[in-house]
């Protein structure tokens, strides 16, 4: 008996994105949301009928917008069978959002396991859910499974929310869950969901990790897999499918000259088009010039228009003034106090080094600007 | 530089081509009237110097070629021959039409440029200077308009100052370029803080608002989170608990340590039971000894009671005799008692009655008495009375009054008071004869005698015999009319007062008072008589007397009626007088009633006491019948109980004593028992020591149950508020909130190192511009010093970096400009281009100083002193002056200059 679904789980509806402003978050939320879409179609395209989403499909206590839409566009795909499993951040609680979605009377494409009983699926194949039934768990609650009895040959399919134990998968979830349960439970695969990058734990166990990545963590995540079982018995055979509308990167640099940007700079534009859909999180350190630091200023700010998001980080570099700077800042008074300004920079015996550093470093650019509005003028 | 000579043709108001030669290049004085286009000398100079030829601006009415077009029409020409650096130029400009610029070169007697190249050469020679700075304004002037205002040199004055400045100081400007940068540092400063109290504002302020927010909001939610982690713990400390709880080893202790103690309570409770129905048991048999040994004394007790009986009884019935003989006696002493008692009681009666007819008699006497004194009494006060009433009428009948007699004492004074003045007044005519003249002078016919002294106080005519009269008038005068006006008043008052007394004088009214007076005496003295008489009125006296002749009339038909009652009074008097040794009177009679009381008294006690004895004697003979009955009845019953046959009463006598001695085995026996049961229960303590015991295990085994029942009540609801809490997303609400958290904390941070940067930034820059500007200003304040000592000794100013004077610093204090006098004001103007022309001397490059119509506002002494300074300055660069004021500035001096008609054929470029 052969299967094919798709594992996805972690979509985290309404996450807020509180880092973020408004219109990002706006469209770092849509993104989320279009992922059905995307889910679905992978589906369709490797020929499977059912996606299970392991767990934390809304973020929390949503909207009831946010709770409504992903329902209408998974009732629109009504080739695709979608198995919701709440998680921790959805758990099916009494009173809970599960009852919220059961009295917008979901499409019957839509199944929502919040009981922890054997459904079939598909003729001969049949879904063990673990539902959370709050954030936290003081057992197993994929143990059930064990003992959960189902016709000989059946592909027994478990499904589940929280950490594997003895596995450095911590994610949200104050849940353990056994990482031999596919053994003790005879499963064919146990879909998990809570840590967000895609990861295997053993041949039958996966975590397909959130479709759409949520934060600059390198754990490979904006994927869906492709699960295909040939058998009871057989080992799954995972294929990974991108998912994501979004790339979240993290960059460390140590520079000494504005050109060391350079390479950056050429890996954003080898991104094309696709790092309009990038956040790059930047992490900068090293020592530079004050004409260096504006110019590393001035192309950090060219860079961050062709991004999504630019999240720089400048703590780590610093300024140092040197005499050709403070021959470009000027003549005269400026001179003058700029100079007054490197002292207090190099002399940090009242604490106000970085305060003076950052003075000049202003100084060099409205120096330079009023320079350049006075040739302007002329 | 110099300025040589100057020409001008269609320029202005100029209608014909004008000249001005022959300038000393030292000070040069050009006097005119009004009009004469002084004004417009001065602005061909600029025009022909810094003008392009082919400029345009001519429609702007602040440019120079606006002002310099020919009122009559034409193209403005104007050529200026000028000396620098020791070369001679001449330079001819035409503007508007027929544009064209020459530049010749007079030393060399050619053409040095022309066009375009005349204005760039002339630029060139302008630009270029000894020291190799730009010097585009080599010219100073005091304009007609400018010299009430001490205006700050305009751009190219100060880019040529500058460079001259610098020349000397070195290089210290930046060309405006930290006043540029301090007012952006301000500017972003304001966007961030507010000016005076650098408090943040707008987005920065904002932030810190919104990180209070989340601040706050991150405390709840991080409350909520913990508490969902303190429920988690909680539970888990529930769970541990409840395992302990379910362990099977724990629990069959509990429940075997209840069953022990169970069982030993059950068999103490056991020997309890049967220790308490062995109790009864001894009770029981107790009871029924009780009973044997009551049968067996009850037996021999109705024995006894029946021989006592029997000799109780003989002895009553002896009893009841004696006392029914005393009582006989009894009642035939109680019958002549009674007798003697109301004998008694009749003579006190009959003694009482006619006793009380005496007491009638004399009240009646008594009430005569009485209305016989009050009719004698009402009888003289009538008579007072009658008097009285005469004596008023003959009082009303009086007019005189003490008022009216005061009244009439008072004017009578005041009449002759007035009269006294009256006579005082008139003349006073004594008549004295000589000898043989007597009579001879008569007074309305009468002589008058000798001696006779007149006071007329009319006209008064003495007629003489043979003589003739003499007419004799009081003078007139107001008050004297007043007076006789006053006394005529008076007398008219007094005759009304005395007619109102009917009396002709004060006398006669006087006498009327006194008997007035007599009369109200009388009155008085009846009156006092009526008050002691009928002290209430003669009308409650004649009231009085009548009721004592009504009570006198009642009082005699109360005694008729009294002795009418006493029908038998004979009889009661006869009776009275058998008690009497005398005839009976009242004085007698009560003492033969308190005889008579006392004797009665003393009967009725007597009867009373016999009375007594004898309910005594009945009472106790009552008694013994009864109990004689009593007895009888008892004697009837024992007889029946008991049998009548001596040996049968003995049989039954043995019987009812061995059932006694039975009972008494009986009861030995069930203390036994008792004993045996007790000794098995064992002791109150033991008992109470096992019920402990057992109340302990039970508790154990309850409590354990309790506890698993609470954990689980804890349990569900730890669970419930740890859904709960859940719901809220307390932790997830925390992550976000931190973020957001740390996103405006770390904007703030960058707000607070921008404010922080630029604040010192601003600082950093005021300090340099503020030593820079001591160090520039220099060479400036160095050069005005002459000729401030010159115009304001004493005096100082203040400049700014811009060079534009800011105040005048004197012995009285700074005083800003504005605030200064209009001729002050200009002589400053005056001496601050005095002081830049010798800065520029002084570096090598000079240039003119143009003044146009200027000092026009100072005194005296002040313009001497500006002449002096003019002078001084002639000595290092040209001064020109153009004035209109020819005698003021006559002690000038210099080189006087005339506008001359200009033949253009005399000059050539």
């Amino acid at each position: 008996m052969a299967f094919v679904f798709l594992h996805s789980a972690d979509w985290q509806l309404g996450k807020p994105f509180g880092g973020f402003d408004k219109e990002e978050q706006a469209l770092l939320r849509r993104a989320r949301l279009e992922a059905i879409d995307r889910l679905a179609e992978a589906a369709r395209e490797a020929g499977a009928v059912h996606i299970l989403v392991a767990g934390d499909v809304y973020d929390g206590d949503v909207s009831a917008r946010v709770l409504a839409q992903p329902l209408d566009k998974m009732a629109a795909h009504r080739d695709i069978d979608w198995h919701l499993l709440p998680g921790n951040h959805d758990p099916a609680r009494r009173s809970g959002i599960w009852d919220r979605v059961a009295e917008l009377k979901p499409a019957s494409n839509i199944i929502v396991h919040d009981q922890a009983k054997t459904v079939e699926a598909a003729p001969g194949v049949f879904i063990l859910p673990a539902p959370l039934q709050s954030k936290t768990a003081l057992s197993d609650p994929t143990a059930w499974m064990d003992d959960a009895s189902t016709p000989d040959g059946a592909l027994r399919i478990g499904l589940a929310h929280g950490s594997v134990r003895g596995f450095d998968s911590a994610g949200e979830a104050a849940v353990e869950l056994s990482p031999t349960r596919d053994q003790s439970a005879n499963l064919s695969y146990l879909a998990l969901g809570d840590w967000h990058g895609k990861t295997r734990i053993s041949s039958r166990v996966w975590y397909s990790g959130t479709p759409e990545p949520d934060r600059y963590k390198d754990n490979d995540p904006g994927y869906a897999l492709i699960v295909r079982l040939a058998g009871a018995g057989a080992a799954p055979q995972v294929e990974p499918i991108k998912i994501s509308a979004f790339s979240w990167f993290s960059r460390h640099l140590s520079l000494s000259r504005a050109d060391d940007l350079s390479a950056l700079e050429k890996e954003v534009a080898d991104w094309g088009v696709a790092r309009g859909q990038s956040l790059l999180q930047l992490d900068l350190s090293g020592a530079v010039s004050l004409a260096d630091y504006a110019q590393i200023e001035a192309r950090l700010a060219r860079l961050s228009p062709r991004l999504f998001h630019l999240d720089c980080r400048l703590n780590g570099l610093h300024a140092l003034a040197e005499d050709d700077d403070l021959a470009m800042i000027g003549e005269g008074a400026v001179q003058v106090a700029a100079k007054s300004l490197q002292k207090i920079a190099n002399d940090n015996t009242d604490g106000r080094a970085p305060v003076a550093a950052l003075a000049l470093r202003q100084l060099f650019v409205m120096a330079q600007d009023v320079a350049g509005e006075k040739g302007g003028a002329s | 530089m110099k300025i040589c000579a100057l020409r001008l043709r269609e320029v202005g108001g100029f209608d014909q081509p004008v000249q001005l030669e022959g300038l000393s290049g030292a000070l040069d004085v050009l006097v005119g009237p009004n009009e004469l286009g002084k004004s417009t000398l001065l602005r061909a100079l600029r025009a022909v110097f810094f003008e392009q030829h082919k400029s345009t601006s001519v429609k702007n009415p602040k440019a120079l070629l606006h002002n310099l077009r020919p009122h009559n029409g034409g193209a403005p020409l104007i050529e200026v021959d000028f000396e620098l650096d020791a070369r001679r130029w001449r330079l001819r400009k035409q503007f508007l039409s027929a544009k064209q610029a020459v530049l010749y070169d007079m030393d060399a007697g050619h053409v040095s440029a022309r066009g375009d190249d005349a204005d760039a050469a002339m630029r060139d020679l302008l630009a270029h200077h000894p020291g190799g700075k730009n010097l585009n304004g080599r010219l100073l002037w005091v304009g007609q308009r400018d010299a009430l205002r001490v205006y700050a040199p305009d751009e190219n004055e100060q880019a040529s100052l500058r460079a001259l400045i610098e020349a000397q100081v070195g290089d210290v400007t930046d060309g405006g370029g930290a006043r540029a940068i301090s007012q952006k540092v301000q500017a972003r400063l304001d966007d961030l803080v507010t000016p005076k109290t650098q408090k943040p504002s707008g987005d920065y302020a904002r932030a810190l608002k919104d990180r209070e927010a989340l601040r706050r909001e991150l405390e709840m939610a991080q409350a909520k989170a913990d508490e969902a982690q303190d429920r988690l713990a909680r539970l888990q400390e529930l769970a541990a608990a409840r395992r302990a709880l379910d362990d099977p080893a724990a629990q069959a202790a509990r429940e075997a340590h209840l069953d022990e103690a169970s069982k030993a309570l059950a068999a103490v409770q056991l020997a309890r039971e049967r220790s308490k129905a062995a109790q009864t048991n001894v009770e029981k048999c107790n009871l029924e000894q009780e009973r044997a040994t009551s049968k067996w004394s009850g037996y021999a007790g109705q024995l006894k009671e029946l021989a006592d009986l029997a000799a109780q009884h003989s002895t009553g019935a002896q009893q009841s005799k004696t006392l029914t003989k005393q009582a006989r006696q009894s009642e035939l002493a109680i019958k002549t008692a009674k007798a003697a008692r109301d004998d008694l009681q009749r003579q006190l009666n009959a003694a009482r009655a006619v006793l009380a007819r005496y007491a009638l008699v004399e009240r009646l006497q008594q009430a005569k008495d009485q209305l016989s004194a009050g009719q004698t009494q009402y009888a003289k006060a009538r008579t007072a009375d009658d008097a009285m009433r005469v004596l008023r009428q003959e009082l009303d009948q009086l007019g005189v009054t003490a008022a009216l007699v005061d009244r009439v004492r008072q004017l009578t004074y005041e009449l002759k008071s007035s009269d006294a003045q009256l006579n005082a007044a008139a003349p006073q005519v004594t008549i004295s004869y000589s000898k043989d003249g007597a009579g001879k002078i008569r007074l309305n016919g009468t002589p008058l005698q000798d001696g006779v002294t007149l006071s007329p106080d009319a006209r008064l005519v003495l007629d003489i015999d043979t003589v003739g009269s003499i007419a004799i008038e009081p003078g007139a005068s107001n008050d004297l009319d007043e007076l006789r006006e006053d006394a005529r008043a008076q007398r008219e008052q007094l005759n009304a007062c005395l007619a109102q007394m009917d009396v002709k004088d004060l006398a006669a009214g006087e006498a009327a008072l006194r008997a007035r007076r007599k009369i109200e005496e009388k009155i008085g003295v009846h009156n006092a008589a009526l008050a002691m008489l009928a002290p209430e009125g003669l009308e409650r006296l004649a009231q009085d007397v009548r009721q004592w002749a009504d009570k006198v009339a009642k009082q005699d038909e109360a005694t008729k009626a009294g002795t009418k009652a006493g029908t038998d009074t004979d009889a009661d008097t006869r009776v009275v007088e058998k008690l009497l040794p005398e005839p009976p009177s009242p004085d007698n009679l009560p003492t033969l009633i308190a005889r008579l009381d006392a004797d009665w008294t003393a009967s009725a006690e007597e009867y009373e006491q016999l009375g007594k004895v004898a309910a005594v004697q009945q009472s106790e003979l009552a008694g013994l019948t009864a109990q004689l009955a009593s007895q009888n009845q008892r004697l009837e019953a024992l007889s029946a109980m008991v049998p009548a046959a001596p040996e049968e009463r003995a049989q039954k006598r043995e019987l009812l004593s061995a059932a006694q001695s039975n009972a008494e085995r009986h009861t030995n026996r069930a203390e036994r028992d008792l004993s045996d049961w007790r000794t098995k229960a064992g002791s109150e303590e033991a008992f109470a020591l096992l019920q402990r015991q057992l109340r302990g295990a039970q508790e154990a085994s309850e409590r354990a149950a309790a506890e698993k029942q609470q954990i689980k009540l804890d349990m569900v609801e730890a669970q419930s508020a740890l859904q709960a809490l859940s719901q809220d997303g307390a932790p997830a609400l925390v992550i976000e909130l931190q973020e957001q958290l740390q996103r405006c904390e770390t904007q703030i941070e960058r707000f607070d190192q921008d404010v922080a940067a630029l604040q010192l930034l601003k600082q950093s820059l005021d300090n340099a511009q503020s030593a820079v500007r001591d160090e520039f200003l220099g060479p400036v304040m160095a050069n005005i010093r002459p000729y401030i000592d010159l115009i304001l000794p004493g005096a100082s100013l203040q400049i700014d970096d811009q060079l534009d004077v800011l105040a005048l610093q004197r012995d009285v204090g700074t005083q800003p400009l504005d605030l200064l006098s209009a001729g002050t004001q200009e002589q400053i103007a005056v001496l601050v281009r005095l002081g830049f022309g010798r800065l520029a001397a002084q570096a090598g490059a000079p240039v003119p100083l143009i003044l146009d119509d200027a000092l026009v506002y100072s005194d005296d002494e002040r313009i001497a002193r500006a002449f002096s300074a003019l002078a001084l300055a002639a000595n290092q660069h040209q001064v020109i002056i153009l004035t209109c004021r020819a005698t003021s500035f006559a002690p000038l001096g210099g080189h006087q200059l005339t506008l001359d008609r200009w033949n253009l054929d005399d000059t050539s470029v």
